[in-house]
């Protein structure tokens, strides 16, 4: 997780000297996050009071929900971005990701326990009241995940240097816009990890 | 890159990498299953799945009532499980994770399909123990035949297939053709029937249902004492309604795409209602479920069964819309 999380915050600083663009909200949500389960899976690496992370965590959840409002406003529930690579959903995700972290620590507290496993895991499953929350929370995880997994190929760079040079065949495309994001791939990865992560965190409070 | 000849241009657009294309309705299955073996995966990561008892109380049991040839190995493989559930536990999730990832990532859904089938027939036999089959205890209102055999159909009926044969009328009729298809759904449903109408567990349903309430959330506790209390002493009516259902369900895959979709959406219902009320959602809340149980499974089965609305005459299939373009076939 602090891989991920050194990773992207390398992406943020990176992107304007490379004259590439990312998705800041997004590298910025997964630097945070990456931070807050390494903490989580050992307290030792834990940077910040859990009160802190509540507010960090309800301040993100904000965000994406003032982002998807304003989505829905532009484009309506069933349109796509102006770079044509996103959905509703694209919002929606990092929304419920953030939530999530956001319910763990506000029904899994800090208490840290080691299991059979030998790992050491801060949510505690006998803490959660709403035992919905978490699955639904894991459903969406489970299916951005292999969302994610199937869009690669959208971004290889034999795609891309096609697109650019007008030798897909006539596929329609933003092929400028996807050569500017700054390795589009690299950053799914990172989000398939985090909704590994998370959804590990949230079958512990099944 | 910029400055490709016109012969890599060309052979840039022939290739499926190039080519990538939204997914069509029977991508969006395959990623369905993928997101289901994802969330197996992640049930495996429980605290209890890496204890002994997950061996021992859990896969071990399956061996009850089956014939000795079947039950043995079960017993066998569960003990070893139990001595050794660190490691097993790791390298089931693994494997669940590969096959979830395997299938999501478009160059690998072949694979992992084939995967897919083999580890599921695995954990039929040796983690469910055929599902209670042969034991007399298999009821459809508590998963039989094992939701897991219901992964091994959905991924031979989802194999992807060469664009030309795209001419079914569903999804799931693509890769073996209409007939087998068709075998596969009325083999399914009947079956459920069967258990319904003839294994004894489904005529005390009433007894099935409260005895799940035990470590569920109120709620749902509350939902299987209410269902429970409804069908106490109608057992026989109970079996034989729902053993209607099913078979009405089964032959529903002939009748035309009207009546056709309605029955299907009846499939949905009914899956939807056993997964809630019969199976307690795979008794998910508890801590030591490791798949959602077979509802979810036939929903997606009977979403695969939709029919398609056929185009008119003259309309390209690799005509203008990206669910049905040639490309999109082609990548997944």
């Amino acid at each position: 997780m602090l891989a991920v999380s050194a990773y992207c915050a390398t992406r943020l600083v990176a992107v304007r000297r490379l004259h590439r663009t990312i998705h800041i909200d997004v590298n910025v949500a997964h630097v945070v996050m990456g931070v807050a389960m390494a903490g989580m899976f050992a307290p030792a690496l834990n940077l910040l009071g859990d009160t802190a992370w509540e507010v960090i965590f309800a301040g993100l959840a904000g965000w994406f929900i003032a982002k998807s409002a304003r989505f829905i406003a532009r484009h309506g529930l069933r349109g796509r971005s102006s770079d044509h690579f996103h959905g509703i959903s694209h919002y929606l995700t990092h929304l419920v990701m953030a939530s999530s972290m956001l319910y763990m620590y506000l029904a899994g507290g800090s208490v840290s326990t080691t299991h059979a496993t030998g790992m050491v895991m801060a949510p505690v499953g006998g803490t959660a009241d709403f035992v919905a929350l978490p699955l639904l929370f894991i459903a969406v995880l489970a299916v951005s995940a292999v969302a994610h997994l199937d869009a690669l190929g959208r971004f290889s760079p034999v795609r891309v240097a096609a697109l650019a040079t007008g030798a897909s065949g006539g596929l329609a495309s933003a092929g400028g816009e996807e050569r500017r994001l700054l390795a589009p791939r690299l950053e799914m990865g990172c989000h398939i990890a985090m909704c590994v992560a998370m959804a590990f965190m949230l079958v512990l409070m099944l | 890159m910029s400055e490709l000849s016109g012969v890599q241009q060309a052979t840039l657009a022939e290739r499926s990498d190039v080519s990538w294309a939204p997914a069509d309705r029977r991508r969006v299955l395959q990623l369905a299953l993928a997101a289901v073996w994802f969330l197996d995966a992640a049930l495996q990561l429980q605290p209890f799945m890496f204890s002994r008892s997950f061996g021992l109380l859990m896969l071990g049991p399956t061996a009850q009532g089956n014939p000795g040839v079947i039950a043995h190995p079960i017993t066998d493989i569960g003990r070893s499980i139990g001595q050794h559930s660190v490691g097993f536990d790791t390298a089931f999730l693994i494997i669940q994770f590969a096959l979830a990832f395997g299938i999501a990532y478009r160059p690998t859904v072949r694979l992992a399909l084939v995967g897919s089938v083999v580890w599921s027939l695995m954990v039929w036999w040796f983690g469910e123990g055929l599902g209670g089959v042969l034991t007399g205890a298999a009821s459809p209102v508590n998963g039989a035949p094992g939701a897991v055999l219901l992964y091994a159909v959905l991924a031979v009926l989802l194999w992807p297939t060469d664009p030309s044969r795209d001419d079914g009328p569903f999804t799931a009729a693509r890769p073996l053709g209409t007939r087998a298809a068709q075998a596969i759904w009325v083999a399914v449903w009947v079956s459920l029937a069967g258990f319904a109408l003839f294994e004894s567990s489904t005529r005390h349903p009433s007894s099935l249902l409260s005895g799940q309430a035990a470590g569920e959330p109120g709620w749902l506790g509350a939902i299987d004492r209410h269902a429970a209390d409804l069908v106490a002493g109608r057992g026989w009516l109970f079996a034989a309604v729902l053993g209607a259902v099913l078979v009405a369900i089964a032959l529903g895959v002939f009748l035309p795409d009207a009546p056709g979709r309605a029955v299907i959406a009846l499939a949905i219902v009914v899956a939807i209602v056993i997964w809630v009320v019969g199976e307690d959602f795979g008794q998910i809340f508890t801590g030591a479920a490791t798949d959602p149980n077979s509802g979810p499974l036939l929903v997606l089965l009977a979403v695969a069964y939709w029919p398609i609305r056929q185009k008119a005459p003259g309309v390209s299939r690799t005509g203008s819309t990206s669910t049905g373009s040639a490309s999109t076939v082609r990548a997944a």
